[in-house]
């Protein structure tokens, strides 16, 4: 008995099974000559009823490597652990049972700790290889995951492999990857994946082109699968449906809730200075109809600023209203794109500089915008010096220092046409000469574009 | 010279709590603005058993700042967000239920 104990690493598990004779069984080690038990005494009988007999008849204790603790600790070094207990024979687990063995198997449970053991229940480990497929008929029995072959999706084959090997670890709180995991886990995963393929199945019954618009799109299907993964509710299968019959027809319609597209800013937000014009004559304060003192109080506080504890720096306050409307892009022959939201808050900044008798506004403005280009590297690396933004903070510094004039008669929004109009050469979208590159909605990617310095590109 | 270390450690740690707690102070107040917002649509689709299709439906004045905007994209889902800075958003969709920055 104290031998049996001495060489396993049952995590305890051995007082659950006091009662049995341990001299009785038969410990066969997978390589015998590493195996620790080889080093004592060994003795091969035949099968003796207690565990499961293999095809010659003898029973076998499964070697499996240490585990990394996932849902519980395994000992070091070289370790064992049972098989199923599901498995054992009826009279074995009579036996078991009136011995006061918990047969109900959760693996994954802690057993209740006793006489200094905070001891685990048998721990089996479970990996890609144990998912199963289900198949369009749903009578017929699942595929196991290696023997499937992903005709439309083969690209599924390597996502749900690296979707199942991603485990979350509680001690850590976070995920790590790993090629083992817990009952548990596992059975959550596979109940995901039966239902996301029951979704593909049903998708392929009721809108064949959806379907095929997934087969032939592998980086939608695996934002899909993503999306699903994270919110796997029936809204959001719902929801997916919708937003692929709307992704075929090229538009972005769900606001960057599901990712499935490219995810890149421009065409969604270009729009014309007439747009923008519109933008601020009707804008809740109706900014754009200020004129004189209004127009000046107004510009001053575009550019305001609070300082924010997500990015550790200062950010602009009034101009965030801008970010997300058609005519945030504006392509103009003399200046390029030119991004409003910049636009705005560095007129503000230099208007601000201008009144408290700054001789260089623009060129403080413009510094300003350097910094924070800078600071974008380090906190929103994707939209550091994109092509766009320099050129967009000296035009801006430009307007609000050599051309806005408080006493004109002039509203706040036509003034801002005339700049536009005379000095930038205000166009249309299409007519710029990178238009059919620019992405088509807001994006994390890198710009397409890098500008290191205030001269406009992509001009006439 | 031991002791300066100790000291640095302890203010460093110190400005290091300070500032995760001012953070999470911001996240509150954007959240509560937020949920002022996420209370008004669900009233107005308890009313009405639709989403408004804008913020003045359910009257709500934005301010032309950071926000919280709403914004519909299909009869059952929407989004409520705030711009932070030039390209940040807090956001809040009908389907996870969840506040995220993006």
């Amino acid at each position: 008995m104290q031998t049996a104990i001495s060489n396993q690493s049952f995590d305890g598990f051995w007082d659950k099974i006091y009662y049995l004779d341990l001299e009785e069984i038969e410990i066969i080690e997978a390589t015998p000559k590493s195996s620790k038990v080889s080093a004592r005494r060994r003795r091969y009988h035949e099968c003796d009823g207690i565990f499961n007999c293999d095809a010659n008849g003898s029973n076998r204790w499964t070697r499996y490597g240490n585990n990394s603790g996932y849902g519980g600790y395994s000992g070091s070094g070289s370790s064992y652990s049972l098989p199923p207990l599901s498995n054992l024979p009826p009279q074995v687990a009579a036996a078991l049972q009136a011995a006061g063995v918990f047969l109900g198997v959760n693996y994954n449970n802690r057993a209740p700790a006793g006489y200094g053991y905070n001891y685990t229940s048998p721990v089996r480990y479970f990996s890609v290889e144990d998912l199963t497929i289900p198949n369009t008929n749903s009578n017929s029995t699942p595929t196991p995951f290696n023997r499937r072959y992903f005709y439309y999706f083969p690209e599924l084959k390597n996502k749900i492999t690296t979707y199942y090997n991603q485990v979350y670890v509680s001690y850590i709180n976070s995920y790590m990857t790993s090629t083992q995991t817990t009952l548990e886990d596992h059975n959550n995963k596979q109940r995901f994946i039966t239902q996301f393929f029951k979704f593909l199945y049903k998708l392929r019954t009721e809108n064949y082109s959806a379907f095929n618009y997934l087969a032939n799109n592998p980086q939608k299907t695996v934002a899909v699968f993503n999306f699903l993964a994270e919110n796997n509710s029936f809204n959001a299968y719902e929801f997916a449906k919708s937003t692929i019959t709307a992704l075929m027809s090229g538009i972005e319609t769900d606001n960057g809730i599901t990712d499935f597209n490219d995810n890149e800013p421009n065409i969604k937000y270009a729009g014309t200075i007439h747009d923008f014009k519109d933008l601020l004559d009707n804008s809740p304060s109706k900014v754009g109809a200020f004129k004189n003192y209004l127009a000046s109080e107004y510009l001053k506080s575009l550019g305001n600023t609070k300082f924010n504890f997500k990015q550790m720096r200062p950010l602009p306050t009034q101009t965030g209203f801008f970010n997300t409307k058609k005519g945030r892009y504006i392509y103009t022959k003399k200046g390029g794109w030119i991004d409003m939201a910049h636009f705005m808050f560095y007129a503000g900044k230099a208007y601000s500089y201008k009144l408290n008798g700054s001789e260089k506004p623009v060129g403080e403005a413009v510094q300003d915008g350097y910094k924070q280009e800078w600071s974008d590297f380090i906190v929103a690396k994707h939209s550091a010096y994109s092509y766009e933004d320099l050129p967009s903070d000296k035009f801006g510094a430009d307007f609000a220092v050599n051309h806005f004039d408080k006493n004109s008669s002039l509203t706040f929004s036509e003034q801002l046409l005339k700049y536009f109009n005379n000095v930038l050469k205000s166009s249309i979208p299409s007519d710029a000469p990178n238009y059919n590159q620019i992405p088509s909605s807001d994006s994390k990617n890198n710009p397409i574009k890098i500008n290191k310095t205030t001269n406009p590109l992509f001009t006439k | 010279m031991k002791k300066a270390i100790k000291f640095i450690i302890v203010i460093i740690s110190l400005l290091i709590l300070f500032i995760l707690i001012l953070k999470q102070i911001e996240l509150r107040d954007y959240k509560g603005k937020g949920d002022v917002m996420l209370e008004k649509i669900s009233n107005y689709k308890e009313l009405n058993g639709e989403l408004p299709n804008n913020s003045t439906d359910f009257f709500y004045s934005n301010e032309m700042g950071e926000g919280p905007y709403y914004e519909k994209i299909n009869d059952s889902c929407f989004v409520v967000f705030f711009n932070i800075g030039f390209d940040n958003k807090l956001k809040f969709n009908s389907i996870s239920e969840k506040w995220y920055y993006e």
